[in-house]
């Protein structure tokens, strides 16, 4: 296993200086005012857009700013005097910087600390040693992880790592623990606040739920209401996945319409009411990919499902190709989007001609409709996401967690 | 050679022969980056935007432009003359007004002109069909009266840019010398693990 690892840890190394994608110097430019003393973000950035470089908002909840602030602050002396100056530059030259490859390697770390925690994590899921070493490796040697991790400098590992954590705690009976730990992911990102339903349904007693239910509310106040404000909301709930999810519908006429993702997810909460015995990851799982696959989704989002696909290959192999075939489907979605940073653009760090290079959009436009194909390729992904859905509600042959 | 040493192998030539995969798909190469924007200027009916270039590569095949076209209200055509030191015309580009965005970079893209090195061209940029009310304008290079353009050229050869891109990779990357040597370091010691460390397999 040590060897496997120092294997795994040098694959990371190898690339994390070379590729760039612009959204960790954006997050990183907004946490950068921690170290000025600005403690509340969302408002801050409002009010000095005009003169700020960067106008972007900042999309992330409260601990995610403290997470990337901090870590910022520890590691100053490393990245060097210059660091402020490129995360300052809205040129889009900051690819030529001569400090490029030490900020993207020194920013990246904190996520090869957590991607390397999740590969242990996951062992625990399993009993057996052989298993163990099964999701140790396939997690840490699918292309898939080390794409989102290190090419676009996945800031959600966070929040993953924690549901994870979670899950692991209700494995080993422990709901108060696990309600903290789905409250401090839902402290960096919202989306984890899907899964809650699930765990309340795993619990035996109504006094486990209440006291549960109040412990995850508890912590979610504490991280979220200092921070509570129109600029709040304005910046993390009225962009991404809140809204996303109440967008595709069945028209019933009067202007009203029947949400398709909400009304899955409720009859998945009920199913999970009525069958607490199915492992919570499944849950997880079905959750995501009733969401993720309806709307049109960022590739980073992907992050999410990743550990749970890892643990139904290692768990069932008969699945692997289903796995993949909706992994590459997955990824051919985004890598389709009309943005060059999807693609050619992540490799601008070693030479900023890669900008220059048509996007795969442009390309599979000189041969038919890029959105048709993109539509087709997105359709395999919804179609494997029920595959595997009924896979995993039905039961299968060679389930032990 | 056993499994991770295979694996690892395999994994940096993907690696190192990347960009040199990549480069294929290079097209064409700015001769300079875009002078910062200044103030815009109209080009309509018989109203036109003329410029100079001094071209220091051969193959000279593009050239780009920022545009503003509020409401993306102009659809007319907009034609490209670039004209030779002898006052010929080289090449003659038309693009309409559909593909200008707003405040979009625009490359007008040509056949390369193979012996452009060193020569001076004249660029005239028209839209006849173009009432002034609809006008297209051209951003201006910052204080001063010339377009904010950049220039192309195509490669003179793949190996030649797979060279560069190579050079300029290595030059860039031990610019920070500190950081470099880290680098190597720990890579080094990985490799010297893998390939020379206890235990034959994983």
């Amino acid at each position: 296993m040590k060897k496997l690892l120092v294997l795994a840890i040098l694959l990371r190394l190898l690339i994390m200086p070379f590729f760039f994608h612009p959204d960790i110097k954006t997050y990183h430019f907004q946490a950068s005012f921690l170290r000025q003393g600005v403690v509340n973000i969302y408002p801050y950035l409002i009010d000095n857009r005009e003169k700020l470089p960067l106008k972007e908002e900042f999309v992330y909840f409260p601990l995610t700013y403290f997470f990337l602030g901090g870590y910022q602050a520890l590691v100053s002396p490393l990245l060097g005097e210059n660091f402020t100056a490129w995360l300052s530059d809205a040129t889009g030259r900051g690819v030529e910087s001569p400090g490029i490859f030490r900020y993207l390697f020194v920013l990246k770390l904190p996520y090869l600390v957590l991607d390397i925690a999740i590969a242990y994590l996951l062992m625990g899921f399993f009993e057996k040693q052989e298993d163990k070493k099964k999701v140790f490796t396939i997690w840490l040697f699918n292309p898939f992880t080390l794409i989102l991790l290190y090419f676009f400098s996945n800031v959600d590992i966070i929040p993953v790592f924690l549901v994870l954590a979670s899950l692991l705690a209700m494995k080993k009976n422990k709901p108060l623990g696990a309600s903290v730990l789905m409250g401090l992911a839902v402290g960096f990102k919202a989306y984890p606040v899907l899964f809650f339903p699930f765990l309340l349904a795993k619990m035996e007693k109504w006094s486990e739920r209440i006291t549960a239910s109040l412990v995850f509310l508890a912590t979610l106040a504490v991280i979220i209401l200092p921070f509570w404000s129109p600029a709040f909301v304005a910046s993390s709930f009225a962009s991404g996945l809140t809204t996303r999810i109440l967008e595709a519908g069945i028209s019933i006429s009067g202007g009203e319409k029947i949400l398709v993702v909400p009304v899955a997810l409720v009859g998945l909460y009920l199913f999970s009411w009525f069958r607490p015995k199915t492992a919570l990851w499944k849950y997880y799982l079905s959750a995501l990919l009733i969401v993720i696959p309806f709307i049109h989704f960022h590739i980073q989002w992907l992050l999410w499902i990743m550990p749970s696909f890892v643990i139904l290959w290692a768990e069932e192999n008969r699945y692997s190709w289903l796995l993949v075939l909706a992994s590459v489907s997955a990824f051919a979605v985004p890598f389709l989007y009309n943005d060059k940073f999807m693609s050619v653009s992540l490799l601008t760090p070693i030479s900023r001609w890669f900008g220059l290079i048509p996007a795969p959009f442009a390309i599979v436009q000189r041969l038919g409709d890029p959105y048709l194909i993109q539509g087709l390729i997105h359709s395999i992904f919804v179609g494997c996401s029920l595959g595997l859905i009924w896979k995993l509600l039905k039961g299968y042959k060679n389930e032990q967690t | 050679m056993n499994k991770p040493k295979i694996a690892l192998f395999l994994f940096v030539l993907t690696l190192f022969t990347l960009p040199a995969l990549l480069s294929f798909g290079i097209r064409y190469l700015p001769v300079e980056d875009q002078p910062p924007l200044g103030v815009t200027k109209k080009f309509y009916e018989n109203v036109a935007i003329e410029d100079k270039v001094t071209v220091p590569y051969n193959n000279f095949n593009g050239i780009g432009f920022s545009f503003k076209n509020p409401n993306l209200q102009n659809k007319e055509e907009i034609i490209l003359k670039i004209i030779n030191e002898n006052g010929q015309l080289a090449r003659t580009i038309t693009l309409s007004g559909w593909n200008i965005p707003d405040g979009g970079f625009v490359r007008f893209m040509f056949e390369p002109i193979t012996d452009s090195k060193g020569r001076k061209y004249d660029l005239m940029l028209t839209s006849p069909s173009s009432r002034k009310e609809e006008a297209l304008e051209v951003y201006l290079s910052r204080d001063s009266d010339t377009a904010a353009s950049v220039t192309y050229y195509k490669p003179l050869s793949a190996l030649i840019l797979i060279r560069d891109i190579y050079t300029n990779l290595n030059m860039r990357f031990w610019e920070d010398r500190t950081f470099a040597l880290f680098y190597f370091g720990i890579i080094s010691l990985g490799f010297g693990y893998i390939v020379f460390g206890k235990g034959k397999t994983i």
